[in-house]
């Protein structure tokens, strides 16, 4: 049983499909995708991430950012350990390289 | 010959012995009035002129000693002058001297404090210079130290760090991250 947004989404494509306008379609597509990419979080991460820290993870952001469409998760060694989260122009980062570059940060500070 | 008081001039005798010697009186009274007529001739003729003409000569020489002493006395005084002029010129002379010394003295002194005071500036400026770059050069190589040492510590880190504490750091940053 599909909700009424589904319902309208597959009206909708069909309508779109129905007129076979390789260029409106690509044009959809096109904005459909910019829209899905503008909406993509990614995750940079070190290590193994294990299925239920995905989870916990995913949660978490829906619930600070209930607009995000997708999330891509980004193998990232050079980060160390930790994550590093970017989504728009929020970014969010506890990973161990980070707290290398505070402490760079702060020895540059103290000259 | 005859001598009122006497009765005579020359006595008889005499006459006799003048006589009996050959010699004349008479003669010898017109010698005697002869060599007076001389006597008066020559005065007025001879002696009197070169009387005159020593006695001009007497002054001349007397006007001579005067102008003499005078010249002596001008001599005198143009030395006396002439030293005095020496003297003043010599105490003048000393005087710039001293004054010229005493200002050479006082602007080699000026010199010497300038010199030194410019040397010291300078020496200052210097160890200024050679402090801040001290500084500097000591901030870049505790600068390099410290990227060195961030470099091996990353790199430390990254080759040390299991996978079960990058497991454990990665679940401690989600929960961070959900909590937040």
């Amino acid at each position: 049983m599909s909700t009424p947004i589904e319902t309208l989404s597959q009206k909708i494509a069909d309508r779109l499909l129905s007129t076979q306008d390789p260029d409106l379609l690509a044009r959809v597509n096109e904005k459909l995708a910019k829209q899905v990419r503008n909406q993509t979080a990614i995750i940079y991460y070190a290590g193994q991430m294990e299925e239920k820290i995905k989870h916990s993870l995913e949660k978490g952001l829906k619930k600070k950012f209930p607009d995000v469409l997708a999330i891509e998760f980004r193998l990232s060694p050079e980060l160390i350990a930790g994550f590093k989260l970017a989504y728009k122009d929020y970014v969010y980062e506890d990973t161990v390289q980070q707290r290398i570059g505070h402490i760079k940060g702060l020895i540059n500070l103290r000259k | 010959l005859y001598d009122h008081n006497a009765g005579w001039l020359i006595s008889p005798y005499l006459l006799l012995i003048m006589e009996k010697l050959g010699i004349d009186p008479i003669l010898i009274l017109f010698q005697v009035i002869n060599f007076l007529i001389l006597l008066y001739i020559l005065k007025r003729v001879l002696y009197q002129p070169i009387l005159t003409i020593l006695e001009r000569r007497r002054t001349d020489v007397v006007k001579i000693e005067e102008t003499k002493a005078e010249l002596e006395n001008a001599k005198n005084a143009m030395v006396q002058e002439k030293d005095e002029i020496i003297r003043q010129a010599r105490i003048e002379s000393e005087k710039l001297i001293s004054v010229a010394t005493q200002r050479s003295e006082q602007f080699r002194r000026q010199f010497e404090a300038e010199t030194k005071q410019k040397a010291n500036e300078l020496l200052e400026k210097t160890k200024s210079e050679l402090e801040v770059k001290a500084a500097s050069i000591r901030g870049e190589i505790s600068q390099e130290m410290s990227q060195v040492a961030i470099l091996v510590a990353e790199k430390a880190l990254g080759e040390k760090i299991t996978d079960e504490q990058k497991q454990t750091i990665l679940h401690d940053a989600v929960r961070r991250f959900v909590e937040k």
